[in-house]
């Protein structure tokens, strides 16, 4: 037992040490300017879940569970997901505008209206 | 009368009740941020006038702290392989460091609140600013939670050790995954609260 624990020593330095790496790739991908907004989201995405997956299947012993666990994460992701995206269902969703239900309804506005501020 | 299963395995989940517990629990945290981030992602891309807080943030500061919680999450897995080679001096530096990167966190946020405040960039500023606060605040919270049972574990809690090591080794397992979720938590909302 003492000997299995200790042959994970190096993997959590290793771990240790690509997270720190990946963490300077976060804030350096930041600083890049990219044509389309949505490939800094990617990037920025990417390297967080990359980072996410070392400290679940190292730390969090993930790489090798029992499957209750596993069960109980799966039907976690899906219901993750659909509170992901079912507000955006309801925001694309036009049924009812047209017909005179919504006329004081408007979009777009926002009560900020604060634009600038200042680094510090 | 002993509570079963607190640390041999139950045959049918193959688990200590305890594990299969926090991982039920941590099911639920899940969901709790996952609703906040869905909130975030709908205000933010509904509103074209979205007050970019990237500006004001202090990235070098928030780097340190995501620096903090990753030394934090290697401490705490350190202090239970401590545990299970049966060496309670080496666990309790370990914890120690633990607590100590926690509590680096917290001053950090402090700093970083104390800033924005005294500038003005109160939750009601703006809506990403209610979401910042809301987010971190939550994160912090859990992050206090954390240091509570840390104290508790690393104090009177220790006795434990004597008389169950096993089990005691089992509450280590079980508050270190909590730990490592909330270091989870912070590698998402680092980048989407102060970089994106």
């Amino acid at each position: 037992m003492s000997n299995d624990i200790k042959h994970h020593i190096p993997i959590y330095r290793n771990v240790f040490i690509a997270l720190l790496i990946l963490t300077v790739c976060t804030v350096g991908a930041s600083y890049i300017h990219y044509s389309y907004a949505w490939v800094g989201l990617l990037v920025g995405l990417l390297i967080a879940f990359a980072k996410g997956y070392l400290v679940a299947s190292q730390f969090m012993h993930l790489n090798n569970e029992k499957k209750w666990i596993y069960g109980t994460l799966i039907l976690t992701v899906i219901f993750f997901f659909v509170l992901l995206f079912m507000p955006l269902f309801w925001h694309t969703n036009n049924i009812g505008y047209g017909n005179g239900a919504y006329e004081n309804v408007s979009h777009g506005h926002s009560d900020d209206k604060h634009h600038h501020g200042e680094g510090h | 009368m002993q509570i079963p299963y607190n640390e041999e395995l139950r045959p049918d989940t193959g688990l200590y009740n305890a594990k299969l517990g926090i991982w039920l629990f941590l099911a639920s945290e899940v969901m709790l941020f996952g609703a906040l981030f869905s909130a975030y992602i709908m205000l933010r891309s509904s509103n074209p006038y979205w007050f970019d807080i990237k500006t004001i943030l202090n990235i070098p500061l928030a780097t340190l702290n995501t620096v903090l919680l990753i030394t934090s999450s290697v401490t705490m897995v350190m202090s239970w392989v401590s545990l299970k080679l049966k060496d309670l001096n080496k666990f309790k530096m370990y914890l120690g460091l633990t607590l100590l990167c926690s509590f680096g966190f917290l001053i950090v946020k402090y700093f970083e609140y104390a800033a924005k405040f005294a500038h003005g960039y109160a939750p009601a500023y703006s809506t990403s600013l209610a979401c910042y606060f809301t987010m971190t605040g939550l994160h912090v919270l859990h992050v206090i939670g954390g240091i509570v049972v840390f104290l508790y574990l690393i104090g009177p809690g220790i006795k434990m050790w004597d008389s169950e090591p096993e089990r005691f080794t089992n509450r280590i397992e079980v508050v270190g995954l909590y730990w490592h979720f909330v270091d989870l938590v912070w590698i998402f909302l680092f980048p989407a609260l102060y970089l994106l």
